[in-house]
């Protein structure tokens, strides 16, 4: 079956079956390999992406199911050759060790400031609760969070 | 052989159910159902999306009653002035399921429909006296009180050919409500307990009463002598509503391996909810 869809700005044409899901939509069709496949439960998180503007498991939507939708995932936030202040803040907090949580932590942060652009730790906390990483401890994500939100608020300046 | 519709309108939904067979499974947000579909690669499916059908979203006030569509999301409950006003139970459940990724999805509709014990909105909807409204391929409706719905693990009243459309929960004057869950994790955790209490305020007491625990039989349980304890009033009698819950947990799962550890969490859930109640009616 045949689907259309939005993917990081891109109205694209998909050849779907029914038993696939977003995730091997976006990574295995269109080739975002930002997309990883941790759990296939829906329980860690990596798969995470955007999908009308909210922080989805890619891999608890079935493909079918997002006919018409606006995907985002880390390739599309890139803009013009440099890396987002979310991406540049995980680099420069060392938030990034073995890599394969990031492309996650990565989406649901934006969400997180998307909707939030000034979070308390405790709400980067929640924001991020849904995704599991097991090198950093978690504390420089954390704080990548929080200065990825102060580099979006002084960018908006 | 799995199958996938997308029907863009109650009315496509209401064709499609018309030939509906033991198949044919209503998807929402997914997230148990999506989990189902990997582990079967067997099983035949024709899986019908309901996620996206704006009449099944809406969260509205008819009269004394907010009636709440079957595809709203937990996300949506849990921020929702409507429900945090009018169903603060369901709003505080809705916030403790999962992670914002699940809560994006998951709908009220699914986590009835799935019927797991350990749901954390049917217990919450159980409480506030809330009915199910559910409907058939030509339109007709049967509304029953959820608690009446749940037949078992994984089993509901709604049926192949039928859809829930929405719950309806009576406003009360004066109404109060509270949810508490445990679970192995501080969050992003499946309840391995919960317990959801509703009533009404009036005089220093909370009137009628109604408090169903989760997780511990197959479907939501509602502990009356727990019940009376709370009605009468009686600010000393807090440990009398403690055992009372622990009696419960032993009376209904007295071989289960967890029933040590849930005779006495429930204890600490029990605790969490006399003393905001106590704190409200001050």
């Amino acid at each position: 079956m045949q689907i259309e869809l939005t993917v990081n700005d891109q109205l694209r044409t998909v050849e779907i079956t029914p038993q696939m899901r977003l995730l091997d939509l976006l990574r295995d069709v269109l080739g975002l390999t930002s997309v990883k496949e941790g759990c296939s439960e829906g329980e860690c998180g990596a798969c995470t992406v955007l999908m009308d503007g909210k922080a989805v498991t890619s891999c608890t939507v079935m493909a079918f199911q997002a006919e018409g939708s606006n995907i985002l995932t880390v390739e599309g936030l890139r803009k013009r050759g440099e890396l987002d202040p979310i991406q540049q803040a995980f680099v420069d907090n060392d938030a990034i060790q073995c890599g394969f949580c990031t492309p996650g932590m990565i989406m649901s942060t934006k969400a997180l400031l998307m909707r939030n652009p000034a979070p308390t730790e405790e709400e980067a906390r929640r924001g991020l609760e849904g995704n599991l990483c097991r090198c950093t401890g978690y504390l420089p994500i954390l704080q990548a969070v929080l200065d990825a939100a102060e580099r979006l608020r002084n960018d908006a300046r | 052989m799995m199958r996938a519709d997308r029907p863009k309108n109650l009315d496509e939904l209401r064709s499609i159910l018309e030939t509906a067979t033991g198949e044919t499974r209503l998807i929402a947000g997914g997230t148990d159902l999506t989990l189902h579909v990997r582990s079967h690669p067997e099983e035949d499916m024709h899986l019908v999306d309901v996620s996206h059908l704006e009449e099944l979203r809406g969260i509205r006030v008819e009269g004394n009653i907010v009636e709440i569509g079957a595809s709203v999301t937990f996300d949506i409950l849990q921020k929702s002035p409507l429900v945090r006003k009018n169903a603060r139970c369901l709003a505080l459940a809705a916030s403790m399921v999962g992670s914002p990724q699940i809560r994006n999805r998951g709908t009220i509709g699914g986590n009835v429909a799935n019927a797991s014990a350990a749901a954390d909105g049917i217990p919450a909807l159980c409480c506030l006296g809330a009915e199910a409204v559910i409907e058939d391929a030509d339109g007709a409706q049967e509304t029953l009180p959820v608690e009446k719905i749940i037949l078992g693990i994984g089993k509901t009243a709604v049926g192949p050919k039928r859809f829930l459309r929405s719950f309806r929960v009576p406003l009360t004057a004066n109404g109060y409500s509270d949810f508490a869950k445990v679970g192995s994790r501080k969050a992003v955790t499946i309840s391995k307990l919960n317990l959801a209490l509703a009533g009404r305020l009036d005089s220093g007491r909370l009137r009628e009463p109604r408090l169903f625990v989760g997780a511990v039989s197959s479907t939501p349980t509602r502990a009356r002598e727990a019940e009376e304890i709370l009605a009468s009033g009686d600010r000393s009698s807090a440990e009398a509503f403690l055992d009372s819950l622990t009696a419960m947990v032993e009376a209904t799962i007295p071989t289960r391996a967890s029933m040590p550890y849930k005779r006495q969490a429930i204890r600490g859930l029990g605790d969490d909810l006399w003393t905001q109640l106590v704190e409200v009616l001050r």
